[in-house]
C-alpha cells in the first residue's frame, strides 16, 4: 500500500469506472473515493490537504500510516 | 452513583450480543457498510479518516475509579494507549479495529457503561453540571433528573428515528457551568416557594446556525418533568424538517414556528402525556435519587494545606486556578487540567486513567467527573490531601495549573481525525498554550477561554467561546475566523466575527494581538477579557488584528 505504485488516472469516464469497481470490493474499503492527485517525483501527490493529512495521519501522534512507513 | 438493576444490565447485554452478530456478518461480507452503518451508528461507532472510533458514554460525566480503570484498559488493550474526553462528556477511541469493537463494548458493559445513543437520530447523552453534588452554589444536584432522563430516552420507542440528534443538559446551580443553553433542550433547577421546579429552555444549539436556547416554561413542577419533556420531543418529532438535515434541529422549529407557538402546542401535547404517566416515573425518581446521596464527609483540620500554601509557590498557583467551592466545610472541587501545554486537548494516558482513578480511591470518595471543558475532576477531597494528590498529579505530567486560563483551550478533534472536518483544531490549541506559557503572562491575563472547531459543525463551542476560533478551507488551504464576546454560562451570548480569517500560520499571532489589546486596554486587573469586550466592543480588537483600516477592509472582504 504505497502512493508510489499508485495509479494516476487521467479520464474522468474511467475514474468513474474504477470507483464503481472499488465500492463494489465493500468487504476490503469503505468509503471510497476519487481525489485530485498530481505526478510528483514519488508518484502521484494529493492537491488538497485532507488527502495529504489520511495519506499520513494525525499530527499530534505519529499514528496512522506514518507509523506504519 | 447509580448502579445498574438486572433489567439495565440484560438490556446491555442483549444489545451487544446483537451488535457483536452485526460486526461478524459486516467482517464475512454479507453486510455491506451502507448495510452496516445505521448499525454501527447505534452503538456509537463512527467512521473517521484514519479509523473508526468509539464513542462511549459518560453519563452526566460521572465515573467511578472501577470505570475509570477500565477505560484505561480498553485504551491499552484495543486502542493506543489513549481516550479523548470531548466537549459532550463522552470518552472517544480514535483507533479501534472493527473485529475488537464488541469485546470493548463488553468490557465496557462490566462497568455498567456503553455506547448507545452516542450517535444517530436519538436523545444522546445527558449532560449535567461537572461540579454535581458538590458546588457551593447548587440548588439541586442534577444527576438524578439527567439518571431519569437518560433512563426514560434510551430505547425510548417513539424517539429513535428523530429529525436530527436532540441533546439534553442540566444544571442544578444559577451558575451555568453546563452549556445549557446550547442545547435543544436546557433544564435548569430552581427554587420557588421553597419548592423545586425546573426553567426549560428549549432551541439552544451551535453548529450552522448558532441559537441561544429560549424558555418555554419558567418553571415546571418536579412530578410534570418526564411528560413535559416527552411533550417537547413529540412536538418536534412531527413538526422537525425532516425534508432538510441542515433544518431538522428543534433551533429551527423554533425559529420558524416562533417560540409563543411552540409553547402553546407543547401545551396541549402535555394535556396528553400527563396522564398516560401514571407515577411509575415519580416513584423511580425517589429511587434513582437514592443512589445520589453525598458522600459522608469528616471534619478535620486542614494544616497541611495551610502548610503547603503558604510554602509551596507550585502548590499555591495550582489552588488558585484548579480548586472551586464545596458545599462541606474542608473540602474542595479540585480540577485536574488534560491541558498542558503543547498537548492534545482533552487526551488522557492509560497511565494518566489510573492515576486518576486511584486519587480518586483513596482521597476522592472514589468519584471522577469529565467536564464539558475536557478536564477530569475530583469533586469530593478534603483540602488537608491536597498537597499529596497534588505531588502524585505531578509526578504523572497532570497538575497543569491552568484551568480558565488561556491555554485551557477546547479544541474539537479536527482534520487530525475528523471526518467532517475543514482544517485542523489541534496543532492550533497546541500552538496557543505553548506559546502564551513561553511568555508567562497567562495567569496576568486571568479569565480567558479560548474555543476552536474544525468546521461549521461546532463541536469545540467556538460560538461560545471568549475567542471562538473555527477552521475553515478557503480554497484549498486552511483559514481560521475568530468571534468575540461568546459567553457558555447562564448569560450566554454568541460571538461576533472580526472579520477576514487568518491563516495556520498567521492564527497565533493574530491571538496574541488581541490578548495584548485587552491587556492594554483593560481598566484594572480584575476586568476580564469579557467585561473589557462587552464594554469596548469589538474597534480596539479589530485596530489590533487588521490595522488601523481595519474598518474599510473587512468591508470589502
Ligand atoms: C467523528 C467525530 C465527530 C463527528 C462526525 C461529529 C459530527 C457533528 C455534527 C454533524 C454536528 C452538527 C449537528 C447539527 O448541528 O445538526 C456536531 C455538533 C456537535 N458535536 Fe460533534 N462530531 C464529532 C466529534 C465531536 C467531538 C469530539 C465533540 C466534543 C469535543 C463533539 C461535540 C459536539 C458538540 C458540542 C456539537 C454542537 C452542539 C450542537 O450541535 O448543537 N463532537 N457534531
Ligand atoms: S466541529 Fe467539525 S471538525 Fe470538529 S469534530 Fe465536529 S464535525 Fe469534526
Amino acid at each position: 500500500m504505497d502512493l508510489r505504485d499508485a495509479e494516476l488516472l487521467t479520464d474522468e469516464a474511467h475514474a468513474q469506472l474504477r470507483l464503481v469497481e472499488a465500492s463494489a470490493r465493500h468487504a476490503e474499503v469503505v468509503g471510497v473515493y476519487l481525489a485530485d492527485m498530481e505526478p510528483g517525483a514519488n508518484g502521484p501527490e494529493p492537491t488538497h490537504f485532507r488527502e495529504a493529512f489520511r495519506r499520513t495521519g494525525p499530527s499530534n501522534y505519529a499514528h496512522g500510516k506514518q507509523a506504519e512507513l | 452513583m447509580y448502579a445498574y438493576n438486572d433489567f439495565d444490565a440484560a438490556f446491555v447485554a442483549e444489545r451487544n450480543r446483537q451488535f457483536r452478530a452485526q460486526v461478524e456478518r459486516r467482517i464475512d461480507g454479507s453486510l455491506t457498510e451502507d448495510e452496516f452503518k445505521p448499525l454501527r451508528l447505534m452503538n456509537g461507532l463512527y467512521l473517521q479518516l484514519h479509523a473508526y472510533m468509539l464513542r462511549v458514554a459518560i453519563p452526566y460525566g460521572t465515573l467511578n475509579s472501577a470505570q475509570m480503570r477500565q477505560l484505561a484498559y480498553i485504551a491499552d488493550r484495543w486502542d493506543k494507549g489513549y481516550g479523548h474526553f470531548t466537549t459532550r462528556q463522552n470518552i472517544q477511541y480514535n483507533w479501534p479495529q472493527l473485529r475488537d469493537v464488541p469485546d470493548m463494548l463488553d468490557a465496557l458493559a462490566e462497568v455498567e457503561m456503553h455506547a448507545i445513543q452516542t450517535s444517530g437520530n436519538t436523545i444522546r447523552n445527558v449532560t449535567a453540571d461537572h461540579f454535581a453534588g458538590a458546588a457551593a452554589d447548587e440548588i439541586a444536584d442534577p444527576r438524578p433528573v439527567a439518571e431519569l432522563l437518560r433512563q426514560w430516552s434510551t430505547d425510548h420507542p417513539e424517539f429513535q428515528f428523530l429529525p436530527r440528534k436532540f441533546k439534553i443538559a442540566v444544571t442544578g446551580s444559577p451558575n451555568d457551568r453546563a452549556v445549557t443553553a446550547a442545547h435543544d433542550v436546557a433544564i435548569r433547577i430552581t427554587e420557588r416557594e421553597g419548592e423545586i421546579g425546573y426553567a426549560v429552555l428549549v432551541g439552544g444549539g451551535l453548529g450552522r446556525t448558532p441559537m441561544i436556547g429560549k424558555v418555554i416554561n419558567e418553571f415546571v413542577p418536579q412530578e410534570d418533568l418526564l411528560p413535559y419533556v416527552e411533550a417537547i420531543v413529540s412536538v418536534w418529532n412531527l413538526l422537525g424538517r425532516r425534508d432538510n438535515k441542515y433544518k431538522a434541529r428543534i433551533k429551527i422549529t423554533v425559529h420558524e414556528h416562533g417560540i409563543d407557538e411552540i409553547r402553546r402546542l407543547v401545551e396541549a401535547r402535555f394535556a396528553e402525556t400527563k396522564p398516560a404517566f401514571n407515577g411509575a416515573d415519580l416513584d423511580l425518581f425517589e429511587t434513582i435519587k437514592a443512589h445520589f446521596t453525598a458522600p459522608s464527609f469528616t471534619n478535620r483540620p486542614v494544616s497541611a494545606y495551610t502548610r503547603a500554601y503558604d510554602n509551596d509557590p507550585v502548590f499555591r498557583a495550582w489552588a488558585d486556578t484548579n480548586l472551586s467551592d464545596h458545599q462541606a466545610e474542608g473540602y474542595a472541587i479540585a480540577q485536574i487540567s488534560l491541558k498542558a501545554h503543547g498537548e492534545t486537548p482533552g487526551d488522557a494516558t492509560a497511565d494518566q486513567m489510573r492515576v486518576m482513578a486511584d486519587i480518586a480511591q483513596e482521597f476522592g470518595h472514589d468519584e471522577l467527573r469529565i467536564s464539558h471543558e475536557q478536564n477530569v475532576i475530583l469533586p469530593h477531597v478534603h483540602k488537608d490531601d491536597l498537597p499529596v494528590i497534588h505531588a502524585r498529579l505531578k509526578s504523572h505530567g497532570l497538575a497543569t495549573a491552568n484551568i480558565g486560563l488561556v491555554s485551557d483551550i477546547i479544541a474539537c478533534p479536527g482534520m487530525d481525525y475528523c471526518a467532517l472536518a475543514t482544517a485542523r483544531s489541534i496543532p492550533i490549541a497546541q500552538e496557543i498554550a505553548t506559546r502564551f506559557d513561553e511568555l508567562k503572562i497567562e495567569h496576568e491575563i486571568g479569565d480567558l477561554k479560548i474555543k476552536i472547531s474544525g468546521c461549521i459543525n461546532a463541536c469545540g463551542h467556538h460560538h461560545v467561546g471568549h475567542i471562538g476560533i473555527l477552521g475553515l478551507d478557503r480554497a484549498g488551504v486552511e483559514n481560521y475566523q475568530i468571534t468575540l464576546g461568546g459567553d457558555h454560562t447562564e448569560t450566554a451570548a454568541l460571538g461576533d466575527r472580526t472579520g477576514p480569517g487568518f491563516s495556520a500560520e498567521d492564527i497565533v499571532p493574530a491571538i496574541e494581538r488581541i490578548v495584548d489589546a485587552y491587556l492594554d486596554h483593560r481598566d484594572s486587573a480584575e476586568e476580564t477579557f469579557l467585561q473589557a469586550y462587552r464594554r469596548l466592543g469589538m474597534a480596539p480588537f479589530k485596530t489590533a488584528l487588521y490595522g488601523e483600516k481595519a474598518d474599510k477592509r473587512s468591508e470589502a472582504a
